[in-house]
């Protein structure tokens, strides 16, 4: 059972939810209609639990969205307007990931195809499936775990009518076994007489029940005051024969890591980016007799082009299956393993991808110490520009703003921070203490990795060692500094980004 | 006290009996020659006549660890052939190998081990120095031994006691040949002191202080050396109409390492060198006159360090490119010249717009110091060298200049790597 006490939301000045209450039984097929902008979907997603009210709670079965996150979503399953999907991967294969997110057994998949009609599409790319296929797949995914609680947002609009049809009779199947239904719809005619309870929202907040009925007819003149929801302290959490716990956190995080990875494979921009350092390492090869160039070219590239890639790395992999948002984040998952997944995944590809850059110089007969020492440097230069392609990518609203943002915070890195550093340099006080000048020159992780190869190549601080010992010590010990900045830096961008990410609405 | 005791040392060498091969050159008519076998022969030598002495395969003069293993008081000595090792140890009374205080000597094809000084020649005119190999004592390594306070602009050169000495020292001597000799470990590799009039061909030095610590010496030739390796590079002080050409200043680096430094330099050809990976490439300071044509000053830390006190010098068909930080500067380049018969300088990031396809770029190029002073009073800024924001500032200096920095205008130059139809070299 749903039962919603007082829900507000605003979004700024616009209050969109002004004190939605009510209650949603098992074995009940619960409407929520009304007019465009009246509520319907903000009502939705604050019960599927993708976002917070400002004031109020939901509980499904006693347990509250806000406190019980993971059971809360373990009871409900989810189906939103345009449900999305990876767009590279089967039906098959997306089942197969929800049912390990939800902990349902292998064997699911096959009943959930055959009652959306899709086992013919199983093997096909959601890409490749049409509006009304896209919406039976999610119709699939509704089904697929058996929780208490099915959650529908204005579902058929891209159905043919016999699968409208087909969907109420499956829906009323589902709630004949005991289920509570919660849909939000406009299509009042198509839904006459097939739910048994009919919220009219209006202005923000549940104006009255409708005879489900008579929805053809002018609803406002029918309505009735609902009966309020009963008193929190009366709410008792109830166990059903629906009731499913979440599955264990390392299964679903196996899962998700498991399908970045596997997503990573078939990123266009990554596919792109192998070939080139496939070419790379190939042309290390053609150029063996000259190992200093080599080597010089290798660390440009290290320099510019990784961090930049990492970061559009990061972003492409944040921005890429947004749309899934709500639908994942309806699952009983953590948001924070979500991205450490993302994260995982994106740089063990990368490193991978670095790796096949930077091996054939082995074979050539490049220093294999100095070699091996740069991927694992480029590896800790990646992990900070991918966690802040992914911070950007998951702050900002679309791809275009994120990719933007990620390139205002690279040229940032990459060229201011250098001019403030050199304004700071002609300052009598930093003179003085020219380690305290190194230290904050070194906070850049891109002048740390710089730092350290210069270093490597020069020995700039002789004269520098003796007067300022500080200074010395940055120096002596750069390659550390680089890798504890980098570490610093990677944990403070994935710290931030769980939290934006915990606080995300979708 | 340590004079003392050096002097001392010498009394007592020179009162030991002779040994053989000394009573047999005593005993040789001026002008003979000498066939020695192989096998360690004492010394020290004395040869004070005309003399030819030549080594056989395996040939050993061995010192006595004081003093001067040989020393050559006469003109016309050859000495080729052996292995020449043991000198004393004083700084203060000039030990070496072969001490030459005569005019004419030959010395060719020795390899010369521990001692101080490998050859040492002192007011000896028309030598020739050639093929040999001389290693020094001295620890290998690319640090600066010279004491705190040294720098490479005033190339203090300090005696060590006990300390490692130089391959070939020339004092006030002339119109010598130094010519394929190989030196290593030594505290300076060639070192120049009021000798003019010299040819220097050839040579290797690696692996020791200043490859050459050259002061107050004119008219000399230097061709085809190679000076690597080096803590301090090659530093030329105070010499006039040098040619200098053809020779490699290639990876010295360390803290005060540079390819070739001129200080006070003038009316001297530089051309055709190769001064590659150094920590600083090339330094003008005080030099007047000079032409600089067709050098190579690339991948240096530092390329060219130019100080505005450097006036009526041509620079041409130079290259001066993959330095981390291109030029520093101290004033302007006031009047010298950054292109010669219209062919400039080869430098990164040149505008490529050549409309007449002359291989030189129809726009100037500026190379601009951002760093400037700050490069000398806070040495740690070196370390934006390679930043990507200086390199910006760079290119946007190239493309419109940026009022108040210090900068190089080549009005000519050049595109591409190879020599461009009409940008071939000026004759000097």
């Amino acid at each position: 059972m749903i039962r919603a006490v007082d829900l507000t939301k605003s979004f700024g000045s616009h209050h969109v939810l002004k004190g939605v209450s009510f209650e949603a039984f098992d074995g009940n097929i619960t409407l929520l209609i009304g007019s465009n902008g009246a509520g319907k979907t903000t009502t939705m997603r604050l019960v599927a639990g993708l976002a917070r009210p400002n004031s109020g709670y939901v509980e499904i079965n006693g347990y509250s969205a806000k406190k019980d996150g993971r059971r809360y979503r373990s009871l409900l399953s989810f189906l939103p307007q345009s449900p999305a999907f990876h767009p590279r991967f089967t039906c098959r294969q997306i089942l197969k990931f929800y049912a390990v997110l939800r902990g349902v057994p292998a064997s699911r998949i096959q009943e959930v195809l055959a009652i959306s009609g899709l086992e013919d599409a199983a093997d096909k790319q959601s890409g490749h499936l049409s509006g009304g296929m896209r919406q039976r797949l999610g119709l699939a995914l509704l089904l697929l775990p058996e929780t208490p609680v099915l959650l529908l947002d204005e579902p058929g609009l891209s159905l043919d009518p016999e699968w409208r049809e087909r969907l109420q009779v499956i829906l009323h199947a589902e709630s004949a076994k005991g289920r509570a239904v919660l849909a939000t719809t406009h299509l009042l005619a198509e839904w006459n007489g097939r739910a048994n309870v009919c919220l009219l929202c209006e202005d923000g907040i549940i104006k009255g029940t409708v005879n489900p009925h008579a929805l053809t007819f002018a609803v406002a003149e029918e309505t009735s005051t609902p009966q309020s929801p009963a008193k929190p302290a009366d709410a008792k959490r109830t166990e059903t024969k629906f009731s499913s716990q979440p599955p264990r956190e390392t299964h679903a995080f196996r899962a998700i890591l498991g399908r970045e990875i596997h997503a990573s494979f078939m990123n266009r921009f990554l596919q792109t980016f192998t070939v080139l350092a496939l070419a790379g390492g190939l042309a290390s090869v053609w150029m063996s007799d000259n190992l200093e160039a080599i080597a010089h070219l290798t660390l440009q590239a290290c320099l510019y082009g990784i961090p930049l890639f990492a970061m559009l790395l990061g972003v492409s992999s944040a921005r890429m299956e947004s749309e899934e948002w709500p639908m994942l984040f309806s699952q009983p998952v953590r948001r924070s393993s979500i991205f450490l997944g993302k994260f995982l995944a994106a740089w063990g590809v990368f490193a991978l991808l670095l790796a096949i850059l930077f091996v054939p110089g082995l074979f050539v007969g490049a220093p294999v110490g100095g070699t091996f020492m740069r991927w694992i440097e480029s590896t800790g230069l990646g992990a900070v520009f991918i966690a802040l392609g992914l911070c950007v990518g998951v702050a900002a609203a679309d791809r275009v703003r994120a990719l933007i943002s990620g390139l205002v915070a690279w040229l940032l890195l990459f060229f201011a921070f250098d001019l403030f550093a050199l304004g700071l340099a002609g300052w009598t006080f930093m003179q003085k203490f020219p380690g305290f000048w190194i230290a904050l020159l070194m906070l850049n992780p891109l002048d740390a990795f710089r730092i350290q190869a210069l270093f490597n190549l020069e020995q700039i601080p002789a004269e520098t060692a003796a007067k300022a010992p500080l200074a010395a010590w940055w120096l002596d010990n750069a390659n550390s500094c680089f890798f504890i900045i980098a570490a610093l830096w990677t944990a403070l961008l994935l710290v931030l980004t769980i939290r934006r990410m915990n606080r995300l609405e979708v | 006290m340590a004079i003392a005791g050096a002097v001392s040392f010498a009394l007592a060498a020179e009162t030991l009996p002779a040994s053989p091969l000394q009573r047999q050159i005593d005993a040789a008519a001026p002008g003979a020659t000498i066939h020695v076998p192989a096998g360690v022969h004492e010394g020290n030598l004395i040869i004070n006549k005309p003399l030819r002495l030549l080594g056989e395969k395996g040939a050993e003069i061995r010192g006595t660890g004081r003093g001067k293993t040989i020393e050559i008081t006469a003109s016309d000595v050859t000495v080729e052939g052996f292995l020449i090792s043991n000198s004393g140890r004083s700084l203060m009374a000039d030990d070496a190998a072969i001490h030459i205080s005569a005019d004419r000597a030959t010395i060719s094809n020795n390899r010369i081990e521990d001692s101080l000084h490998g050859i040492y020649l002192k007011k000896a005119n028309d030598c020739r120095i050639t093929g040999n190999t001389i290693i020094g004592t001295a620890v290998a390594s690319n640090e600066d031994t010279s004491a705190p306070g040294d720098g490479p602009e005033n190339c203090d050169a300090t005696p060590l006691l006990n300390g490692p000495g130089n391959g070939i020292h020339q004092w006030s001597c002339s119109r010598t040949l130094l010519e394929n000799n190989t030196i290593t470990r030594t505290r300076d590799g060639i070192y120049f002191y009021f000798t003019d009039h010299c040819l220097i061909k050839d040579n290797v030095v690696t692996q020791v202080r200043y490859g050459l610590h050259y002061m107050y010496s004119d008219d000399n030739v230097f061709e085809g050396n190679r000076f690597s390796e080096n803590a301090g590079g090659a530093a030329v002080m105070l010499s006039e109409r040098l040619t200098i050409r053809d020779n490699d200043f290639i990876d010295n680096r360390g803290g005060r390492a540079m390819g070739l430094i001129l200080l006070s330099v003038d009316d001297s050809l530089i051309e055709n060198n190769r001064i590659e990976r150094n920590s600083l490439g090339l330094s003008l300071n005080q030099c007047n006159g000079n032409r600089l044509i067709g050098n190579t000053i690339d991948s240096n830390h530092l390329g060219l360090m130019f100080n505005g006190n450097s006036d009526v010098n041509s620079f041409s068909a130079n290259s001066f490119r993959h330095n981390l930080y291109p030029v520093e500067m101290n004033g302007d380049s006031g009047t010298t010249r950054w292109e010669l018969a219209g062919v400039g300088n080869r430098w990164d990031n040149v505008a490529p717009v050549d409309f007449n396809a002359d291989g030189i770029s129809d726009l100037p190029h500026r190379e601009l110091d951002v760093l400037g002073y700050l490069r000398r009073n806070f040495p740690p800024i070196g370390l934006l060298a390679d930043s990507p924001a200086l390199r910006l500032l760079r290119f946007a200096h190239q493309r419109a200049a940026i009022p108040g920095f210090n900068a190089i205008q080549d009005n000519a130059p050049l595109l591409g790597t190879a020599p461009a139809a009409s940008a071939t070299q000026p004759t000097p």
